[in-house]
C-alpha cells in the first residue's frame, strides 16, 4: 500500500491499521482502563486510609471536588487529546479552521495561561486567609493610588485585608472545576439521552422525553435549598446538582438535531448495511450532532460558573472556597467605595466567560463538517 | 396525530401532579428554621419555647401530619382552590396575580429586545464571518452574559441613580438622565414614570439573554449558509437578504423554534430573583424564594405547578412545531 | 419606634451577624426615621411650617423610610419583632411614652399613680379616645378585658391565651397581677410584689389593647378555622376585619392605615382626628404629625437602600457604621448619630461538657479571652468606630454601667499567661504553641453565622489572635437556623456519657445541667448570638440568660454568685439607690467572671436625605428622632 507519499484517499487506507489491536481491544482503551484503575486506587486510598483532614500527599488534602476534577481531566485526555493526537491530519485541519478566528486563538491562549496559573498558583502564592491583615483592609489597587496602595498587594485588598490577587488565583481553580466538571456531567448525560431517544424512537423516546419533562420543570432550587440545609453548602454539592440537573436542555437539543440526522441518508445506509442500532448511534448520530453538542458544552461552562456566582449572591455558595463569585458577592455592599473588590474578579470572570464563548464558537465552526473552509 | 397530542396533554396533567407531589415531599422533609427561631425568641422572653414553636407551626398549618396536609391540598386543588398564602397574607391566586404583573413588565420587553437584537446579530454574523463587525457583534452579545447580573445591577443603580444626579459632564448636569434607584409600585403600568423605572431592570435582563439568542441563530444559520441550496440561490442572483429569509431561515426554524417557544413560555411565568431583589420589584422571583424560605406550602405548590404545566405544554407545542416545519419528521407512527 | 415600646421583657435574640444589620434593625427601631418631630427649641418654627415639602414619589407621598425587615403582621396582639412594633406605633398610641429614664408622658393614660409601697397602681384614661370601626370610646373595660381575657386569659389565669407571648410581663414572682375597674375611665392594678420600677416595667403602659366588644365576639375562646387552617384566638382576632382593614385605630394614632403589601410596603396617611394633634408638649412644641403620608419601604438589598437615600428616592434609612462615610458623600445626606445604641455583643463560650473543659473550670482562662481580643479593633473593623467596647453585660453608656470595672489589659502575653496558669499542669506552652494533655496543640472550634460578612470578620480576627497565643481554631460557618438547632438546643439524648433523667429542664435551650444535656454538635466558641433588652431594666435579660436553670442558658454556665437573686433584688428594690447597688454588684461580678466574652455595644446611625427639621440632640437614649410624636418634616 502506498501510503507515504500520496495523500490518504479512501481506497488507500489500511483499515486494519487504523485501529491497532491488542487481542481484540484497542491499546488506547487498555491504557485508559489502567489509568482509571490507578485513579480509583488513589481515590480509595484517600477515602479509606488517610484520616479526615489530613493531607493526602505532601501538603495537599485532596477534596472530593478535586478528585472529580482530576477524573474529568483524565477523561478529557483520553477522549479529546488522544484522538486528536492520533489523527494528525484531522487535527491539523481543525487547527487551520480554528486559527481563522483570531479572537478565539487569543481566548484559547488566555484560558491556557489562566489554567496554568490556577493549577500552579497555590504553590506560589499563599492562601487568601493567610494574608488577612486588618491594618491593610480596603487598600486600593496600585493604579488608583492612595495611602494604602502598595506593590505588595498590587490589586488591592478586601474588607479583611486579603490580597485580591491571591483571591483571584485561588478562584481560577474553583471556576474551572465548576465549569468543567458540571459541563462534563451534563453534556455526557444529555447527549446520550438525546441521541438514544431520537434514534430508538417509540417507547424509549416517550419514556426518556417524559422524564426530561419532569426534570426540566422540577424545582431544583427547592431541592438545592433542602440539601444545602441538610448537608451544608459545599462546592461538591453545587457542582453535582448543576451536572445532574443541567442536562435536559442538551438532551432536547441533541434529540432535535438527531431527529433530523436519523432521517438522513447515511443513517439509513448504515442500517441497511447491517449496523446495530447502538453502532449507528455511536458512530453516526453522535459525531454528527457533535457541533451542536460542542456548542452546548462550551456555552454551558460559563453558565455554570456564573450560576455559582448567583448562588453566592443568594447566600448558598460554599464559604470554604474562594470562588470568584464569592469574592464578587462579598464586595457588593462596597461597590460605592471599594469597587475593586467586586470589579476586578468580575473582570476576570468576564474575560474568562468571554473566552469560553469565543473558543466555543470557533470550535464549532472548525469542527462542523458541513461548513465550508471558505 | 390527534391521539399523540391528546396523550401528551394527558401527560402534562400527570407530570404536573408528579412535580407538585415531589415538591410537597421535599418541602415537608425540609427542617423548619422559622420554627426554631421562634422558639429561640420565646426562650429569651421567659416563655415556653415549645409553645411558641407549636403556635408558629399551627398558624401555618404545618403541625398537621404530612399526608393530611398533602391530601387537603390536593382535594382543594381539584376544586381549583389554590389555598391561602401565610407569607403574603392573601389568597394564593391574588398573590400570584399581583406578582405576575410586576414580573411581566420587565420580562416581556427584555425577551423581545433580546430576541430582536440577538437574531439580528446572529444572522448577520453567520454570513459575515471573521470580519470586524462579526467580532464586534459577538462582543456585544457576549458582554451581557459574561458579567454577573447582580454586579451589573448594583453598578447601574449607583451610576445612573446616584452619580448622574450629582454629576455633570462638561458643565451640563446629568440629572435629567438619571433614573429611580428602586422600583416604586404605585405608578400605573402604562405610565411614563413606570417605563422609566423599568429601563434598568430590562437592560440587565436583556443583555443577559442576547447571547444565547445570537448564538443559536448564528449556529443554525451557519449550518445552512454554505449549503448547496444556498449556493444555488446565490448563483441565481438572490440577494443576501433574500437568501437569509427565504432559504436559510426556513430551514433553520426547526431548531430555532426550540429556543423561541421556550422563550415565549418562559415569559409567561418567570421572574428573576436577583433583579427583583436588587431593584425591589415585587415579582414572581421574589415570591418564589420567599415562599420557599418561609415554607409557605400553598404558595410553593402553586408557584411550582404553574411553570411545570406551562413548560410541558410548551414542549408539546415545540414538538408539534417540528412536525409542521420539517416535513421529514412525522409523529404518526410514534 | 419609640424606645418606650421596649418592654422590659422583650428581649430579642439578635443575629449579631446583622451587626451590620444591627444598626439597621436598631435604626429600624431607634431611627427608622419615624420622624418624630420634636421641634427642637430654638428652631425658627415659623419658617419651616410654611415650607412646602416636595413629594418624593407619586401623589402626596412625602416621607419614605427604607428598612430591611418588614412587619410580620398588623395584629396588635401578635407582635414578634421590632419591625411590626414600629408599624403599629404609627396606628395606635401606647399608654404613655418615656421622656427620659423614669420620666414619662401620658398618651392614652392621662394620669397614673403608684401606691407608696409600690404594690398597687391606679390609671386614668383620657376622655376623648375613640376606637374606629364603631367600637365607641376607649374605656377601662377595654383594659380590664384585655388583661383578664388575653394577657392572663389562660385556663388558670396564670398563662396567657394561647399564642399571646407577653404574659410573663404580667406575672411577678410567680403570681399574676390583678386588675379591677374603678370607674368608666379608671382602673387599678394590684401587684403581688412590691416593684419600685413598676412604671418602667409596666406592660400595660405599652400594650396595645383592644375593645372589649371585639374580644367578646370571639368568646368562647377555641380553635376555629381561619384561611384554611385551624387557628387560635390571637390569629382569629388578627384576621378580624377591623384589624385587617386598619379601621380599628380611630383617633388613637397619628396615622391612618392606607395599604399594606406584606414584606414590601406599608402606607399610612395623616389622621386628622388624632387626639393629640395640636397639643403642646413639653419641650416639643405642637404635636404632629406634620406629614401627609408616611411609607415604610422594605428593601431586600441593602445597597439599593443606600443608593436610594443618596439619590433622594427615599427620605431615610438606617446605616451601618462602616457605610456612614460612603453614604454621607452625597449632597443632602445628613447623618443622625447617637452614642446611645442598643444591644450588647459577646462571644459565647461553651461551659457544657462538649466544650473545652478549662473554659468552665477556670475563670483565668475565660479572662484570657478578654485579654486576647482587642475590642477597639473589632469596633473599628465592623462599625468604623461607631461602637464602644464593654467589659460587662451592659451597654457602654448604660445607666448601670459600673464606674470602675476590673479591666483586662489587651495583649497576647497576658493572655498566654492566663491560659497557662488557668489550665494547670496538663497544659503548657512549647515555644509558641499551647499544648494540651495529649501533647498536641489545643484546637478550638468556633461556629459563626456565615451568611453575613460580619461574623466572618470577627471569626477570622479571633482565630488570628488565638493563633498568636498558640491555640489553633477551626471555624465552622453555618446558618443561624442551624446554629440554633445543632448548637444552642441541647438535651441529654445527645450525651452518650449520661444516662437517665436530667436534674432539671428549663427549656429546649437549657435541658439539663452542664454535664447532662449537650447540643448535637460540639463547640467551644460561637459568635452570632446576641441579646438586646431595655437597658433601663436589664435584670430581665440577665435572669433569662445567666442563672444556671434559666430559660436561655444554652452555654451551661454555673455562676457561683446569686445572679437570680441579685437581679430580682434590683428589680424590686424600693429605691433607685438599692437598684443601682445591686446591679453594680452584679455587673462587677460578670466583668470579673467573664462567663461570655463581652465585646462591644453599638451606636446608632441613621441617614436622612434632605434637611430634616426636628431632629433632637442625642443627649440620651430617649432622644430618638421618632421618640415622642411623629413631627419630623423635611424643609426642602
Amino acid at each position: 500500500m502506498a501510503t507515504d507519499s500520496r495523500p490518504d484517499t479512501f481506497d488507500s487506507v489500511d483499515w486494519d491499521r487504523v485501529e491497532a489491536d491488542t487481542g481484540g481491544v484497542p491499546v488506547v482503551a487498555v491504557v485508559e482502563a489502567l489509568t482509571f484503575l490507578a485513579f480509583g486506587a488513589a481515590l480509595a486510598y484517600d477515602y479509606l486510609i488517610v484520616p479526615e483532614g489530613e493531607p493526602t500527599v505532601l501538603d495537599w488534602d485532596v477534596t472530593a471536588v478535586e478528585w472529580l476534577f482530576v477524573a474529568v481531566l483524565l477523561l478529557g485526555l483520553f477522549h479529546v487529546v488522544v484522538p486528536l493526537a492520533r489523527s494528525r491530519r484531522m487535527t491539523a485541519y481543525y487547527w487551520r479552521q480554528f486559527r481563522k478566528n483570531r479572537l478565539a486563538v487569543a481566548s484559547l491562549g488566555y484560558l491556557g495561561v489562566l489554567l496554568v496559573i490556577g493549577v500552579l498558583g497555590p504553590a506560589i502564592w499563599a492562601a487568601p486567609n493567610e494574608t488577612i491583615s486588618y491594618a491593610e483592609a480596603y487598600a486600593p489597587p496600585i493604579f488608583i493610588g492612595g495611602d494604602l496602595a502598595s506593590l505588595d498587594h498590587a490589586l488591592g485588598t478586601d474588607a479583611q485585608g486579603r490580597h485580591l490577587w491571591h483571591l483571584i488565583v485561588y478562584g481560577i481553580r474553583v471556576s474551572f472545576e465548576v465549569g468543567l466538571i458540571a459541563m462534563t456531567l451534563a453534556i455526557t448525560i444529555g447527549t446520550i439521552v438525546g441521541a438514544v431517544a431520537a434514534y430508538f424512537g417509540g417507547y424509549v423516546d416517550e419514556v426518556l422525553m417524559r422524564y426530561v419533562d419532569i426534570q426540566q420543570t422540577f424545582p431544583v432550587f427547592i431541592l438545592l435549598l433542602l440539601l444545602i440545609y441538610l448537608y451544608g453548602a459545599s462546592l461538591f454539592l453545587i457542582i453535582l446538582l448543576y451536572g445532574v440537573f443541567g442536562w435536559e436542555g442538551t438532551a432536547r437539543l441533541v434529540r432535535s438535531e438527531a431527529l433530523q440526522r436519523t432521517e438522513e441518508a447515511y443513517s439509513r445506509a448504515a442500517e441497511a448495511a447491517g449496523a446495530s442500532k447502538l453502532w449507528v448511534v455511536r458512530r453516526h448520530i453522535i459525531p454528527n450532532v457533535s457541533s451542536t453538542v460542542i456548542t452546548a458544552a462550551t456555552l454551558s461552562i460559563p453558565v455554570f460558573i456564573l450560576g455559582e456566582a448567583a448562588l453566592s449572591f443568594l447566600g448558598f455558595g460554599d464559604p470554604g472556597t474562594f470562588s470568584w463569585g464569592r469574592t464578587i458577592n462579598a464586595g457588593r455592599s462596597d461597590i460605592d467605595s471599594a469597587w475593586w473588590i467586586s470589579t476586578i474578579p468580575g473582570l476576570f470572570l468576564f474575560l474568562t466567560v468571554l473566552a469560553f464563548n469565543f473558543v466555543g464558537d470557533a470550535l464549532r465552526d472548525a469542527i462542523d463538517p458541513r461548513s465550508d473552509s471558505g | 396525530m390527534r391521539w399523540y397530542v391528546a396523550r401528551r396533554l394527558a401527560w402534562a396533567l400527570v407530570a404536573t401532579w408528579l412535580a407538585v407531589t415531589l415538591t410537597f415531599g421535599v418541602l415537608l422533609a425540609a427542617p423548619n428554621p422559622g420554627a426554631d427561631a421562634a422558639a429561640a425568641q420565646c426562650a429569651s422572653q421567659d416563655r415556653d419555647p415549645e409553645q411558641c414553636r407549636q403556635q408558629y407551626l399551627e398558624s401555618r398549618g404545618l403541625d398537621r401530619p404530612a399526608h393530611v396536609q398533602y391530601i387537603d391540598y390536593m382535594t382543594d386543588l381539584a376544586a381549583l382552590d389554590f389555598g391561602y398564602s401565610e407569607s403574603q397574607e392573601e389568597p394564593v391566586t391574588a398573590a400570584i396575580a399581583d406578582a405576575w404583573i410586576y414580573s411581566a413588565q420587565y420580562f416581556v420587553p427584555s425577551i423581545i429586545i433580546s430576541v430582536l437584537i440577538g437574531y439580528s446579530i446572529g444572522l448577520y454574523s453567520a454570513l459575515n464571518r471573521y470580519t470586524l463587525t462579526d467580532y464586534l457583534g459577538s462582543f456585544v452579545a457576549y458582554f451581557g452574559i459574561s458579567i454577573p447580573n447582580f454586579w451589573f445591577a448594583i453598578v447601574l443603580i449607583l451610576v445612573v441613580g446616584v452619580y448622574f444626579r450629582e454629576a455633570s459632564l462638561l458643565g451640563v448636569s446629568l440629572d435629567a438622565l438619571s433614573l429611580r434607584t428602586y422600583y416604586e409600585t404605585s405608578y400605573g403600568v402604562f405610565t411614563v414614570e413606570n417605563a422609566k423605572q423599568l429601563i434598568m431592570p430590562v437592560i440587565v435582563l436583556a443583555t443577559a439573554s442576547v447571547a444565547s439568542q445570537m448564538r443559536y441563530s448564528r449556529a443554525q444559520a451557519l449550518e445552512y449558509a454554505n449549503a448547496d441550496f444556498v449556493k444555488t440561490a446565490r448563483a441565481k442572483g438572490a440577494s443576501t437578504w433574500r437568501v437569509l429569509v427565504a432559504h436559510v431561515l426556513r430551514v433553520a426554524l426547526v431548531p430555532l423554534s426550540t429556543i423561541l417557544i421556550v422563550d415565549i413560555l418562559a415569559v409567561l411565568f418567570a421572574g428573576s430573583f436577583i433583579i427583583e431583589a436588587i431593584f425591589q420589584i415585587p415579582g414572581l422571583g421574589r415570591l418564589q424564594l420567599e415562599a420557599i424560605t418561609q415554607k409557605d406550602t400553598d404558595l410553593v405548590a402553586a408557584v411550582t405547578l404553574i411553570p411545570v404545566f406551562l413548560a410541558i405544554v410548551g414542549n408539546l407545542i415545540q414538538d408539534l412545531a417540528y412536525v409542521l416545519l420539517d416535513p421529514r419528521i412525522d409523529y404518526g407512527d410514534r | 419606634m419609640s424606645d418606650d415600646q421596649i418592654d422590659e421583657r422583650r428581649r430579642r435574640v439578635l443575629q449579631a451577624a446583622a451587626a451590620a444589620g444591627v444598626s439597621v434593625t436598631l435604626a429600624g427601631c431607634s431611627s427608622g426615621g419615624d420622624g418624630d418631630g420634636e421641634g427642637t427649641p430654638g428652631t425658627d418654627a415659623t419658617d419651616s411650617v410654611d415650607e412646602e415639602f416636595a413629594p418624593q414619589g407619586p401623589g402626596d407621598r412625602s416621607w419614605i423610610t427604607g428598612t430591611t425587615s418588614g412587619a410580620q403582621s398588623l395584629n396588635p396582639l401578635a407582635i414578634s419583632d421590632e419591625a411590626t412594633n414600629n408599624r403599629l406605633d404609627l396606628l395606635y398610641d401606647p399608654g404613655s411614652v418615656t421622656i427620659d429614664g423614669l420620666e414619662f408622658e401620658g398618651r392614652m393614660i392621662e394620669e397614673y399613680e403608684i401606691a407608696d409601697d409600690f404594690t398597687a397602681a391606679t390609671y386614668r384614661l383620657r376622655d376623648d379616645l375613640e376606637w374606629g370601626a364603631d367600637y365607641g370610646q376607649v374605656t377601662a373595660d377595654d383594659y380590664v378585658s384585655f388583661v383578664r381575657d388575653i394577657a392572663l386569659g389562660g385556663p388558670d389565669m396564670r398563662t396567657g391565651v394561647v399564642g399571646y407571648s407577653q404574659t410573663s410581663s404580667y406575672i411577678l414572682g410567680g403570681e399574676p397581677i390583678e386588675i379591677e375597674k374603678l370607674g368608666k375611665l379608671e382602673f387599678r392594678v394590684n401587684l403581688p410584689q412590691s416593684r419600685g420600677f413598676w412604671l418602667s416595667e409596666d406592660p400595660i403602659r405599652t400594650a396595645y389593647v383592644l375593645p372589649a366588644d371585639l374580644i367578646e365576639k370571639y368568646k368562647p375562646f377555641e380553635q376555629r378555622e381561619v384561611n384554611g387552617n385551624q387557628a387560635n384566638v390571637i390569629t382569629q382576632i388578627g384576621q378580624d376585619e377591623a384589624i385587617v382593614e386598619g379601621d380599628l385605630s380611630g383617633n388613637l394614632g397619628p396615622f391612618n392605615f392606607e395599604s399594606w403589601d406584606k414584606g414590601q410596603k406599608l402606607v399610612v396617611s395623616r389622621n386628622e382626628d388624632y387626639y393629640l394633634s395640636g397639643t403642646e408638649l413639653d419641650g416639643l412644641g405642637a404635636a404632629g404629625p406634620n406629614l401627609e403620608e408616611y411609607t415604610y419601604q422594605v428593601f431586600d438589598e441593602q445597597s439599593t437602600a443606600y443608593s436610594a437615600v443618596r439619590a433622594g428616592d427615599i427620605t431615610t434609612t438606617g446605616v451601618e457604621g462602616r457605610k456612614v462615610e460612603d453614604v454621607s458623600q452625597s449632597d443632602g445626606v445628613s447623618i443622625f448619630e447617637s452614642d446611645f445604641g442598643e444591644g450588647t455583643f459577646f462571644l459565647s463560650l461553651n461551659h457544657r461538657v462538649n466544650g473545652w473543659a478549662p473554659i468552665r473550670e477556670s475563670r483565668e482562662v475565660r479572662q484570657a479571652f478578654a485579654h486576647l481580643i482587642d475590642k477597639n479593633t473589632l469596633v473599628d473593623q465592623i462599625f468604623s468606630g461607631y461602637g464602644d467596647p464593654i467589659g460587662t453585660f451592659h451597654e457602654a453608656w448604660g445607666p448601670f454601667y459600673p464606674d470602675d470595672l476590673p479591666t483586662f489589659e489587651t495583649g497576647i502575653e497576658p493572655a498566654k499567661e492566663k491560659f497557662a496558669n488557668g489550665t494547670g499542669s496538663d497544659y503548657g506552652y512549647d515555644g509558641d504553641t499551647f499544648l494540651g494533655p495529649d501533647g498536641e496543640q489545643v484546637e478550638l472550634k468556633m461556629v459563626i453565622d456565615n451568611t453575613q460578612q460580619t461574623p466572618e470578620i470577627v471569626g477570622n480576627y479571633i482565630k488570628q489572635r488565638l493563633g498568636e497565643a498558640g491555640i489553633a481554631v477551626t471555624i465552622e460557618g453555618t446558618s443561624f437556623g442551624k446554629i440554633i438547632a445543632n448548637y444552642l438546643q441541647n438535651s441529654v439524648e445527645n450525651n452518650p456519657n449520661y444516662d437517665g433523667e436530667p436534674s432539671f429542664q428549663a427549656s429546649g435551650f437549657n435541658n439539663g445541667a452542664y454535664d447532662e444535656a449537650i447540643g448535637k454538635n460540639s463547640w467551644d466558641l460561637i459568635y452570632g448570638v446576641g441579646f438586646s433588652g431595655n437597658p433601663f431594666t436589664p435584670w430581665g435579660t440577665i435572669r433569662a440568660l445567666l442563672p444556671e436553670q434559666s430559660q436561655f442558658n444554652f452555654m451551661g454556665y454555673r455562676p457561683d454568685f446569686d445572679v437570680s437573686g441579685t437581679a430580682t433584688a434590683a428589680a424590686t428594690a424600693s429605691s433607685e439607690e438599692g437598684t443601682r447597688e445591686n446591679m453594680n454588684e452584679l455587673f462587677t461580678f460578670l466583668a470579673r467572671d467573664q462567663p461570655l466574652t463581652w465585646l462591644f455595644s453599638p451606636q446608632a446611625t441613621v441617614a436622612y436625605r434632605r434637611p430634616v427639621e426636628g431632629l433632637p440632640e442625642p443627649d440620651s437614649f430617649w432622644d430618638r428622632p421618632d421618640a415622642r410624636t411623629i413631627g419630623l418634616r423635611t424643609t426642602e
